[in-house]
């Protein structure tokens, strides 16, 4: 009995490891491993919800001037897919997503056309802007 | 840098990993050669908890974590290790090599297991490490601890950062904000790496100790075989995330607890070792630890109560310092209180959630999990393994019942993954009840 247990649960794994795509993780792999790391993890799961709002983010990212406080990220995009790449993104740099307020000395990076009132862009970026408190 | 090398980079920094891990491990193990597979995986261990602890140091202290603290806090393992160590020799095994079909069966099982161990690497190497819980909770906190050298309760305000669950231990977080001091550049996709070595290890200490408990070579390499083949733990979306790190963390704890319990040698540093393991890389860990420590204590056996329970308890300790008391944030004492008269028809709700998870694939692997359990016999070594295991996803089944966002919730995102981080405790179990083979 144990023979056969042991070889049934080694055709059910074996199966279920059938079931994986090994031959399309070799491609991903072949074709991305000499690219940079972040073309890779655009090219990856993470960033399969919307690859435009990563790219976004790798820009807003680049663009962050030193000590930069926090950025509120402005996005139609909701959810915790979103929260949680922007998060990972930024990371150090505190991020909260479209809250009701901006906490002072934050910037704003706003994904998509709109250009809020009151702030000034720092830069025009892929899909979006990095915005900067206006002087008052 | 490219992918490749970085990867290589990254292995060879997890060689030296291994090497920081030798002294300690040789000092909490026998050596001889039936006992080396065992002793290797605990080196690789012991080695990534001495690379978490540097960098918990250069936080605290305000050095830089990187090679020279490391190599600072290895020598004084080692001088540590080599100092309590007494040198005494396992028996070795009768050297026979067995006939051809003896031969040829090695070498299935032991292409079967480096299968299986190439297999999980593809899956870990794929992309950089991508799953929700990496980029919320693991990763970000060793991407904060690497590039700001701060604990993250001291950066990201709670308000916000809730879903990075600030009570959760930061073991793993240190050992990536480690690996990446050492490679010079923060690296989401080399730093893979770790969880193949982690599940090498793994399989190791699972072989070595089958084969220090005497159960036959045929045996013990299936059990490695099987569970390195055992997707739902070595997947692509549990690459980042605690369970492959503290799967290896409960088997030493449960070999080391079993031995314990048996008065072997050393055994008592194993499991202090191990419970302090376990008790850095997740709240899981810190249950079964105490848990097994007050079993211990009911059955009188204080050496091994304290060696389960202190390391443990003094880890959650810490770690409730380093997130400013951060309580539990998936869980509601409420129903303790005021709403007590839920708990039946929540219990129903996480059990009927329970018994829908596993679908065809999952039944029809338990069954034959539980067949080999009814074909094997009675092995008390063996035995507590599976208590141990059964304890944990009793714990799993219950915990539910307290979720804020439901029974259901819970069962549906946590309870495959929790209970699959104990397969190789089950595997070393039964492999265990067929030591007669």
């Amino acid at each position: 009995m144990a023979v056969g247990a042991a070889a049934a649960l080694a055709l059910l794994l074996a199966w279920r490891a059938a079931e994986d795509p090994v031959a399309r993780r070799v491609q991903s792999v072949a074709a991305f491993a000499t690219r940079d790391l972040a073309v890779r993890r655009l090219g990856g799961s993470s960033a399969a919800f919307d690859r435009r709002y990563f790219i976004f983010l790798e820009s807003v990212r680049r663009k962050l001037p030193p000590r930069t406080a926090g950025v509120v990220i402005a996005t139609p995009a909701s959810g915790d897919p979103a929260l949680y790449l922007a998060a990972y993104t930024l990371a150090p740099v505190p991020v909260a997503l479209s809250p009701a307020r901006v906490p002072r000395a934050w910037l704003l990076a706003v994904y998509g056309p709109g250009r809020p009132p009151g702030w000034n862009v720092i830069s025009e970026l892929p899909g979006g802007a990095l915005l900067a408190p206006a002087p008052s | 840098m490219t992918f490749w090398a970085a990867a290589a980079a990254v292995g060879a920094i997890l060689i030296a990993v291994f090497l920081a891990g030798l002294a300690p491990a040789g000092a909490l193990l026998r050596s001889g050669s039936r006992g080396s597979a065992e002793r290797a995986g605990w080196s690789l261990l012991l080695g990534a908890a001495l690379l978490a602890l540097q960098t918990a140091l250069g936080l605290l202290f305000g050095f830089a974590p990187g090679w020279i603290p490391f190599l600072l806090v290895a020598v004084f393992a080692a001088l540590v290790s080599l100092a309590g160590r007494r040198r005494t020799l396992d028996p070795e095994p009768s050297g026979s090599s067995g006939n051809a079909a003896v031969r040829w069966r090695r070498w299935i099982l032991t292409a079967a297991v480096v299968a299986g161990i190439a297999l999980y690497s593809l899956r870990a190497l794929t992309e950089p490490m991508w799953s929700n819980d990496f980029l919320a909770i693991w990763g970000l906190k060793g991407k904060v601890m690497y590039l700001a050298r701060t604990f993250p309760s001291r950066l990201l305000p709670e308000a916000l950062y809730g879903f990075s669950h600030p009570e959760y231990p930061l073991g793993l977080p240190l050992c990536f904000a480690g690996l990446a001091s050492l490679l010079g550049r923060w690296d989401d996709h080399a730093l893979a790496l770790l969880f193949p070595a982690l599940q090498i290890a793994t399989l190791s200490v699972l072989f070595g100790w089958l084969r220090r408990r005497e159960v036959s070579w045929a045996v013990a390499a299936s059990a490695a075989a099987l569970l390195a083949w055992f997707e739902p733990l070595y997947s692509g979306f549990l690459t980042g995330l605690a369970e492959v790190p503290l799967a290896a963390a409960l088997l030493l704890f449960g070999t080391a607890y079993s031995d314990s319990l048996e008065g072997e040698t050393r055994a008592g540093g194993r499991l202090a070792a191990a419970s302090l393991l376990t008790g850095f890389l997740k709240n899981e860990g810190i249950l079964l630890a105490v848990a097994s420590g007050l079993a211990a204590a009911l059955r009188r056996r204080w050496t091994t109560a304290a060696a389960a329970l202190i390391p443990a308890t003094a880890a959650a300790a810490v770690g409730r310092l380093a997130s400013r008391g951060a309580s539990l944030r998936d869980f509601d004492s409420v129903f303790l209180g005021p709403r007590a008269g839920d708990l039946p028809s929540r219990f129903g709700e996480t059990v009927r959630a329970a018994l829908a998870e596993p679908g065809l694939w999952g039944w029809a692997t338990l069954g034959c999990l539980v067949l080999l359990f009814l074909a094997g016999r009675r092995t008390p070594f063996a035995d507590r393994l599976l208590v141990l295991a059964g304890v944990c996803f009793a714990a799993y089944l219950v915990a539910p019942v307290f979720a804020v966002r439901g029974p259901s919730w819970l069962v549906e995102t946590t309870l495959a993954r929790t209970s699959a981080a104990l397969a190789p405790l089950v595997a070393g179990g039964l492999a265990g009840r067929f030591r007669s083979l």
